[in-house]
């Protein structure tokens, strides 16, 4: 087996609620997605921990979670009114499961080995955080050595941070695009590869084995 | 030389005559091909066109034969390649004992067999239609006049249209499954792909054809040996692609389902383009099945520039082999030829075409595809953000503007989808074509070695197109029919108004009014009962599935398009933040039995069921208590009994409940 020359910090976070967008597709109705894309737990990592350019990928175990939808209405500060109510699609605990559980992986480095060091603490992830949604616990699990595989990528991250996550080769890319922060204000979206890509590259990544030719 | 076309589609048409009655009116008639017939028999010449040669095409299998003139050999090598291609069970296997008995005539029945609807050649022969179109000499001199002056395949089709489809490419048990008129359409389209990409050479005297540097002479040159002959390796490679074609833009405006119709359109144009055409097999909505050569002689991208062009993505299984290994049943024969120590070529690939996306996107990004960079647009004082193919899709015009206008109190609206499951679709065919071979008393006295290999070597293409005629007839239908469908006052339960078809010429797609539960249901019967009538032998594993979402009338398009476009199984129906339930063609007609909308007292005992469930997470309580009740409510006993879930059963019961609307 061919084992890469990376190390992953391993973290469990747990929530009652959570809500990451996909970005709003116009409309009133902002869907979830199933994974934690790198975008948002770079911002996350920046927050709590100060690290200013993290690598942790995240995603939702199956059968912890089950989707539902909230509806409310924002208010519009500039006319002290509500807009148009919007439904925001959230995940949930399953039936039977005690919180929606996500698997984090942090690439580790000089600037991230401290992450090793959180036993628990509450973060805060995701929208509509003033609503009560995205409290969650994270805690450090241990350090992960992937494996080299061929396979379905789970989840979401930038086509320029391939290299630092292990993947060694893009067989069939699934574009879409993730938020970049490139000032205190704004920012620009970057082509990331999205789940449902095949990838040559760390096991952790994988959802199911490719089977067949390159 | 003859100036006329020579037209591969008529190598088989012989199989049109019917030889017992022709023998009964005295003319000697051997096989389904006339290159040995006696013509003083009905005083006419030998055709002499080069069509006429075609009839060759089993006696010809290398560029030195002396049958035929020398011009016409390519042609009919190339028919010759295509139609052992194109046939779906290849008639070179099996053991000698047991080709033997097929030639005698042993397993010889009258015409075809439709592995999912057995009946089907009965009723149409009840209707009066046959498969036989030259029955007397005086037809059989019009066969050889046809044959002579023939100017386009097209004409083939449509002058025999019924009988080919009644009649089977073979009329020998078990390989009576796909009717001549697919078996021709597939014949042609690969001959003249072939012929397309090759082109003929002499060297030395001797005759070859060529494609991308690859001389061959004859048919095992081309397309190589068996899967399991590891050095018959052929030479020519071509590819067999799967197209799923998709696309990223989501439905937030009713102006979105246009992208449904630019799709439609998009295949059917790329379907009947004439420098096209023949590289598409078969399509359906949303799918198309592409027979091409490699990459260095016809680029995919280039191809598909139509679709990506508007913004389309297209999801493929590329399937590149040797002409004798390419079949449409990938996985297995990846598997099989990877089990076999072999030098030959197969490779199968997953892959993606989509428009060049940029690195970066300056915000904002387009609201419908995400994929763009959206320009500002205001229309009603609603600002949005759109890149110009998305604009552009909205532009198309206004499908399902009387959906919008639907205002009733409490009126809720169910949108409906019925999907093709192609990679259920050769499951299911292969288990039909697998219980066929073992189970017709015919193949009683066919060796269990000669029924694995005729299960082996089943190449389910052909009958994958013929499923998908019959699918698309069923969804025509059912447009027919949901019109006709009366109340217990003999008034139409649905009209235009009520019951739209938002896109022209697309019948996947529909969105009605739901005034009661009994709207729902009678689309549900509808289905089932023509699934029943087209497709009687896959009730069970249908790849055939329909899906509803019902809710009130501003609910998220985008979130019905999602439910829709993911069945769990047969029959899949959500009523968002109520009820969602995924069942099979059985567990659908017991509950329909069963489950009556007035019984109260069954709701609360269902409702208290689920409770259990979810506070002990045991079935054995829950069976325990369905056993104390059995006797209030047997019904539920039956139910669970027959592999439906107490929250199948409750979803079913709130789907159903619903009150009426005035």
């Amino acid at each position: 087996m061919n084992v890469l020359n990376k190390v992953f910090l391993h973290l469990e976070l747990s929530t009652q609620a959570i809500a990451i967008g996909e970005r709003i597709k116009g409309g009133t109705f902002r869907p979830c997605v199933e994974t934690i894309p790198t975008s948002t737990l770079k911002g996350c990592f920046r927050d709590h921990f100060g690290l200013a350019n993290s690598l942790a990928i995240g995603f939702f175990r199956e059968g912890t979670y089950k989707k539902d939808i909230f509806t409310y209405a924002p208010n519009d500060a500039f006319l002290g009114t509500a807009k148009l109510p919007i439904s925001l699609e959230y995940l949930k605990p399953a039936s039977g499961a005690e919180a929606v559980v996500a698997d984090i992986y942090a690439l580790k480095n000089g600037k991230t080995k401290d992450l090793s060091n959180i036993s628990s603490i509450e973060i805060s992830l995701g929208a509509l955080k003033s609503k009560g949604f995205g409290r969650c616990k994270l805690r450090y699990i241990g350090e992960v050595k992937p494996s080299l595989k061929i396979g379905y990528l789970k989840g979401r991250l930038l086509e320029d941070e391939c290299d630092a996550f292990g993947i060694i080769k893009i067989i069939k890319p699934c574009y879409g695009y993730l938020f970049y922060l490139t000032s205190e204000v704004g920012g620009i979206y970057k082509r990331a590869l999205f789940e449902g890509s095949i990838i040559e590259g760390p096991d952790i990544l994988i959802r199911e084995e490719y089977k067949y030719d390159s | 030389m003859n100036n006329k076309p020579f037209i591969a589609e008529l190598h088989d048409i012989g199989k049109l005559v019917d030889r017992q009655a022709l023998k009964q009116a005295g003319i000697d008639i051997k096989g389904h091909t006339f290159h040995k017939f006696d013509f003083s028999q009905l005083g006419i010449s030998t055709p002499f066109s080069p069509s006429w040669y075609a009839q060759f095409s089993d006696e010809i299998g290398s560029l030195t034969s002396t049958k035929v003139p020398r011009n016409y050999l390519p042609d009919i090598l190339l028919t010759r390649i295509a139609d052992e291609l194109a046939s779906a069970i290849s008639r070179t296997w099996g053991s000698k004992e047991f080709q033997n008995r097929k030639k005698g005539g042993e397993f010889v029945v009258e015409g075809i067999y439709v592995l999912w609807n057995p009946n089907y050649y009965q009723r149409e022969k009840e209707k009066g239609k046959k498969w036989a179109a030259f029955t007397t000499p005086s037809e059989l001199k019009d066969m050889f006049e046809f044959i002579e002056n023939c100017a386009s395949y097209t004409e083939v089709f449509e002058q025999f249209r019924d009988n080919l489809k009644l009649t089977p490419e073979d009329k020998s048990i078990p390989f009576n499954i796909v009717s001549l008129y697919t078996h021709l359409e597939l014949t042609g389209k690969i001959y003249r792909i072939l012929k397309r990409h090759s082109h003929v050479i002499e060297d030395n005297g001797k005759l070859y054809l060529e494609y991308l540097g690859k001389k061959i002479q004859t048919i095992n040159e081309a397309a190589g040996g068996r899967i399991d002959k590891p050095t018959q390796r052929g030479k020519w490679i071509y590819r067999l692609v799967f197209c799923y074609i998709n696309f990223p833009h989501s439905f937030s405006r009713l102006q979105d389902l246009n992208i449904l119709r630019k799709r439609t359109d998009l295949i059917e144009a790329f379907s009947e383009d004439v420098k096209i055409k023949d590289y598409v097999l078969f399509f359906t909505d949303d799918f198309m099945c592409l027979f091409v050569p490699k990459e260095d002689e016809v680029r995919i991208h280039d191809l598909l520039e139509p679709f990506l062009k508007a913004g389309f993505i297209i999801d493929y299984k590329e399937m590149e082999a040797e002409l004798n290994l390419l079949t449409s049943s990938m996985e297995r024969a990846y598997e099989k030829f990877h089990s076999l120590p072999t030098r030959r070529y197969l490779k199968l690939c997953e892959k993606r075409a989509a428009p060049d996306f940029p690195s970066q996107v300056c915000p904002p990004l387009c609201d419908s595809c995400q994929m763009r960079h959206g320009k500002e647009r205001i229309k009603d004082h609603i600002r949005e953000y759109l890149c110009d193919t998305c604009y552009n899709i909205r532009q198309m015009g206004e499908p399902a503007r009387e959906y919008a206008g639907w205002e009733e109190k409490g009126l809720r609206a169910a949108w409906m989808k019925i999907t093709l499951d192609q990679e259920q679709l050769l499951k299911t065919i292969y288990r039909l074509y697998e219980k066929y071979v073992e189970t017709h008393p015919a193949m009683q006295n066919v060796s269990s070695n000669d029924k694995k290999v005729l299960k082996e070597s089943f190449r389910p293409l052909a009958v994958q197109i013929d499923f998908v005629k019959d699918y698309k007839l069923l969804l025509m239908t059912f447009k027919k029919k949901i019109y006709q469908i009366k109340n217990s006052k003999e008034q139409f339960i649905f009209t235009k108004e009520s019951f739209l078809y938002p896109i022209e010429n697309y019948n996947e797609f529909a969105i009605f009014k739901v005034y009661s539960s009994k709207n729902v249901l009678s689309v549900l019967d509808l289905f089932c009962n023509l699934l029943k009538e087209y497709f009687s032998q896959c009730l069970e594993d249908s790849p055939i599935k329909l899906s509803l979402s019902i809710a009130h009338v501003k609910y998220p398009y985008q979130e019905h398009w999602r439910f829709l476009s993911n069945p769990q199984n047969i029959i899949n129906i959500q009523s968002p933040r109520s009820a969602k339930l995924s069942i099979d063609i059985a567990q659908y007609k017991l509950l329909r039995e069963k489950i009556r909308k007035e019984d109260q007292k069954l709701a609360h005992f269902l409702h208290r069921l689920v409770d259990i469930e979810v506070e002990t997470k045991s079935n054995m309580a829950v069976m325990f208590e369905i056993l104390n009740n059995r006797r209030k409510f047997p019904t539920i006993l039956e139910l669970t009994q027959n592999g439906l879930s107490v929250r199948q059963i409750l979803d079913f019961y709130k789907l159903t409940r619903e009150a009426e609307i005035s």
